[in-house]
């Protein structure tokens, strides 16, 4: 299949590289990886399969080649050729057909998921794309005008449909470790306040802007230490970061709280300029939370495998 | 701060230091470092500055819990290991336009430009671990004059090979990134490259000694 128009950010992604953290190489990987895995199981792969994730603005393909497929994330106004199709739908697509992606019209990163997946550079382990160093999905970067992505198309399956992962009014958080070391006020302002995501996040990092500043009862110097995407931190600015998959893998502002797991893809999902706002809960419920999300996967393979 | 291990998140545990920076905790890390990886639903383990982070499979309250106590009980047993690492020498340019903090710094601390270059260039450095971007070596042995916070807001872009201060540390930026050290100049020496067996030019243990390849005393 060919890139014929592209305006979003759009490249190849899987679950990401976790094994390389000790020389520095950054995890990336899908934003959003329970709609990634939705809709590689929802066309009957491995919930680990490659796929396309799509940022902020349209695409379009033309496929040389049939293939069942899916979009999956968030909320897009899509067509084959003419043809409105929606998310979380298994479909086919026809060879000589165009699949076109128009704009999102909630959320911010959706996945194009094919049975049998994408052909991609497989490299330390993983066909997620790191852009920070350059290499791994498509020649280590961006998708492009031009670019023919292979789709390892297998047979046709029925059309199906199901629910996407359900939107929630907050996103839960747990406590940062130096979450003591913040003021009274901080801790009141990130649970009572709302967030404005700054334009200036991207795959790295989503920036909060806020009224009030987080503050530390005392400034501190941390020593660099291991971190993940989901960890809120705090530099001196008092305006809190996000890691995201493409962060650095190792840290050292203080962290006044992390996402919790079940939750980061519907933050990834949010857009830039929207608001958001947390609430606390304990790190039971977020491994409760994670399990229940892993279930919904877990159901949706099944589902996808008898029909 | 703590001796123990923190759950930092769903799969990750942490262990802050809770003195100042030494190579003997360093050398502690690494050792734990090889003990940890091969225990049951430990994923991967990072060292950092004297800190460690394991990253775990998916697991359950009881089995998070569980690891904990084991890696608590671990780290008290661990004895500190030697690593025979490869002296490398790395020219920088000092100053100017890739070196922009390189002034700043300097009259933060009411030294000269040669001065800083000096304290800089003088003590052979020991590569702690590897982190942060790929192949980016943290460094202990800066001469605690030189100890600079970092920028109250990250920058977004920072050339690659930029020589930098975080607080305590000083590195290179291997690839071009955000970053909030203080940058006081650059090197042309690659230090990470994918096509190679070893990505990463420098690797835990390794010594490393800044030499001047040019000095400018402006921006």
């Amino acid at each position: 299949m060919r890139i014929n128009k592209i305006s979003a950010i759009a490249s190849i992604q899987d679950l990401g590289r976790k094994n390389y953290k000790q020389y520095g190489v950054n995890e990336s990987g899908a934003l959003d990886k329970w709609s990634f895995m939705l809709g590689n199981v929802l066309v009957g792969n491995e919930p680990n399969t490659p796929a396309i994730e799509i940022i902020l603005g349209g695409i379009e393909i033309y496929c040389d080649k049939p293939m069942t497929f899916c979009i999956s994330g968030a909320n897009y106004e899509a067509f084959i050729d003419e043809k409105p199709i929606h998310n979380n739908y298994r479909l086919r697509i026809e060879a000589g057909k165009t699949l076109r992606l128009v704009r999102a019209m909630s959320g911010m990163c959706a996945y194009i998921c094919c049975y049998g997946g994408f052909k991609a550079d497989f490299v330390l382990d993983s066909y997620s794309t790191n852009f920070v160093a350059g290499f791994g999905g498509y020649g280590g970067r961006a998708l492009k005008i031009g670019d023919e992505v292979i789709a390892n198309s297998k047979m046709n399956l029925s059309q199906i449909a199901v629910a996407g992962i359900k939107q929630q009014d907050k996103i839960r958080i747990i406590q940062g470790s130096e979450w003591d070391l913040f003021t009274d006020e901080a801790k009141y302002s990130l649970l009572n306040n709302e967030f404005i995501v700054s334009s200036k996040s991207n795959r790295m990092g989503y920036r909060l802007n806020c009224d009030k500043k987080l503050n530390l009862e005392n400034e501190i110097s941390l020593a660099s230490h291991g971190v993940k995407a989901g960890v809120i931190q705090v530099p001196s600015s008092g305006e809190p970061i996000v890691l995201m998959q493409d962060s650095q893998t190792t840290g050292g502002y203080p962290k006044i709280a992390s996402i919790i797991e079940a939750d980061l893809g519907l933050f990834s999902q949010y857009r830039f300029n929207s608001k958001v706002k947390f609430e606390l809960v304990d790190i039971q419920t977020a491994l409760q939370a994670k399990k229940e999300r892993i279930n919904h996967i877990n159901n949706i393979k099944e589902y996808a495998s008898e029909n | 701060m703590f001796n123990e291990f923190v759950i930092t998140s769903e799969t990750t545990l942490t262990l802050y230091s809770s003195s100042k920076i030494s190579i003997e905790q360093q050398k502690i890390c690494w050792s734990f470092e090889r003990l940890a990886k091969s225990l049951d639903n430990v994923l991967n383990v990072v060292v950092g500055m004297n800190t460690i982070c394991v990253y775990t499979n998916d697991v359950n309250y009881k089995e998070l819990c569980k690891l904990k106590l084991h890696l608590d009980s671990l780290y008290k047993e661990t004895k500190p290991i030697e690593l025979d690492g490869k002296l490398i020498e790395i020219p920088v340019d000092y100053g100017g336009e890739l070196g922009f903090d390189l002034l700043n710094l300097a009259k933060l601390k009411k030294l000269s430009i040669k001065e800083v270059v000096d304290i800089h260039t003088k003590p052979i450095y020991t590569v702690y671990f590897i982190g942060f971007l790929p192949g980016f070596a943290y460094l202990g042995g800066l001469d605690n004059i030189l100890n600079t916070p970092r920028l109250s807001i990250p920058r977004t872009k920072i050339p690659a090979g930029s020589v930098g201060i975080g607080g305590a540390q000083t590195g290179i930026y291997p690839l071009e990134a955000p970053g909030g050290w203080n940058i006081i100049g650059n090197t042309s020496v690659k230090l990470f490259d994918i096509n190679k067996e070893q990505p990463s030019l420098l690797k835990a243990g390794d010594r490393l000694k800044f030499v001047v390849n040019s000095i400018k005393e402006s921006l």
